[in-house]
């Protein structure tokens, strides 16, 4: 008791605690929030997936597994409206990203904007379908087309990870060659064509760790794309794998994003 | 577009919003009730107000401890009264977020075999307690500078009598006719106080309702809300209008 009196005293650890609580004021708050309820939501989704094998299909959790998918369904309904008028931050974000110097970033950024608009509009649309002011709604079409787009963004995002690795490559190429000596070179040359492609394709391997490594906010963003690459796949029966994979997958995306939300220098920018 | 962008990205302008809505559902579901062919318009705004409802008990998960954080704050406050009232409002708002928070476990099926009615009466105690501390706020504030405006027109006409000998004969309106004109300056010259003591009439049908000390319909309740989610969005938008604590 007196050691959380005195952890609540101190000034920043009250800070802390705000920044850590639900919803606190500001733009980076509601997002905070909004990382939370969807960490939540695939939290319950991998302990169900993991309850019902475990339990086999046994009775005696068959209630747990009940009450998991009630909240699940429950925290994705609350998401929704959550996303309600989503689409106009999105269509911002397309409008700034418009006037980005780069013209590769400047195509892929905006696509991924234009795509998430469209996704949240899709996903407003279900909203108002699940919670009957639309009765008459084709819930199965709608979804596979919000998960399209969705998958589009996703597809548009990693290549522009992608993009990002190849500049960052070539340039630790041309620093790595500037800084060789010419001594080491022939060495190569002495050995078979095989161990050539392995040794160069070890090296190049190398370099694609030493440049993620050196770019956390790049790799956070790698990993979260391709973390969340699972969950359409799935959905659209594009790639056949357990809800314990998707629940896995979102809820590590979800812990990455949150991540970068407390930490905003972990942000890939623009 | 970037200024709705930005209102909703707050948690609470997001939450004005939602509770606008719920409240203009309510009294257009009450409005149009009685229609014979609307039936089926009163079933989508009575599912929209519910999903409104739900919605935004799950927002408010984390609100209890703002209340608390807020309590420590006013607990600093230089006046006794101002001091009192605020703490006690914002503690009361805190208990009323717990109750909050265990009715929605209970309608999200997480424990069933919690009593709703009871601890629904219980959130509706709390939240009245704290409109009721916010009310006696608002009236403190309203009591002070009334004194001061009477102190002030007692000064100015010793000032006219003194300069003009018996003139004055102290010609007064009556007291009650006084007393409202200056009431209504002084609410008048200080919109924060005015949009504070609306919205703090406004949220009390609610409660009052569902306690039972004072029945009223669905409309005039849907009508309260909806105007005291306008003051607060207002209150939002234009933080100046923003009551100081």
């Amino acid at each position: 008791m007196e050691a959380w009196v005195r952890f609540s005293a101190q000034s920043q650890a009250r800070e802390r605690l705000l920044r850590c609580s639900l919803s606190s004021p500001g733009p980076a708050g509601s997002r905070r929030e909004r990382g939370s309820w969807r960490a939540a939501q695939y939290a319950c989704a991998l302990a169900g997936a993991a309850l019902s094998r475990a339990g086999n299909g046994s009775g005696g959790s068959s209630g747990t597994l009940s009450r998991l998918q009630h909240l699940e369904a429950h925290l994705s309904l609350g998401r929704k409206l959550l996303r309600l008028g989503g689409s106009a931050e999105a269509l911002g974000g397309a409008q700034r990203s418009l006037h980005l110097p780069d013209p590769v970033l400047r195509f892929c950024l905006t696509l991924s904007h234009l795509n998430r608009a469209l996704f949240l509009a899709c996903d407003n649309v279900l909203w108002a379908g699940k919670t009957g002011i639309l009765p008459g709604l084709a819930m199965d079409k709608w979804s596979q087309r919000s998960f399209r787009y969705y998958l589009f963004a996703l597809v548009v995002n990693l290549s522009r990870d992608a993009y990002e690795i190849r500049v960052l490559l070539e340039r630790a190429e041309a620093a790595r060659k500037r800084g060789k000596s010419p001594e080491n070179r022939p060495q190569v040359q002495a050995d078979g064509r095989i161990q050539r492609l392995r040794l160069h394709l070890q090296a190049q391997l190398q370099l694609l760790l030493q440049v993620l490594r050196d770019n956390p906010p790049l790799l956070l963003d790698l990993l979260r794309n391709a973390c969340d690459l699972v969950i359409p796949l799935e959905k659209l029966g594009l790639c056949r794998s357990s809800p314990g994979i998707v629940g896995f997958c979102g809820l590590t995306s979800s812990v990455l994003s949150i991540l970068t939300i407390l930490h905003p220098w972990l942000k890939l920018k623009p | 577009m970037e200024g709705f962008v930005d209102f909703t990205n707050r948690s609470q302008g997001r939450d004005q919003l939602f509770r606008a809505t719920q409240y203009t559902c309510m009294l257009l579901s009450y409005l149009i009730e009685n229609k014979a062919d609307k039936k089926k318009l009163v079933m989508k705004l009575k599912q929209l107000e519910s999903s409104m409802s739900s919605g935004r008990k799950m927002f408010r998960l984390g609100n209890m401890v703002h209340a608390l954080v807020a309590a420590r704050r006013t607990a600093e406050l230089p006046e006794v009264v101002p001091r009192l009232c605020l703490t006690g409002s914002h503690l009361s708002r805190a208990l009323y977020f717990v109750c909050d928070a265990v009715l929605w476990l209970r309608s999200v099926g997480l424990q069933p075999h919690i009593d709703r009615p009871k601890w629904h009466g219980w959130a509706t105690k709390c939240y009245y307690c704290s409109l009721l501390m916010n009310l006696a706020r608002d009236w403190y504030e309203i009591s002070w500078r009334l004194e001061q405006a009477a102190l002030e027109e007692k000064t100015k006409e010793k000032f006219f009598s003194q300069k003009h000998g018996e003139e004055l004969n102290g010609v007064r309106s009556d007291g009650l006719r006084s007393l409202l004109r200056q009431l209504f300056q002084i609410l008048k010259r200080n919109p924060p106080l005015l949009l504070d003591l609306m919205k703090n009439l406004c949220d009390l049908p609610g409660p009052l309702d569902t306690l039972g000390i004072y029945k009223t319909s669905p409309g005039v309740i849907g009508f309260c809300g909806l105007l005291s989610s306008l003051v607060g969005i207002l209150t939002l938008a234009s933080p100046h209008l923003k009551l100081k604590q």
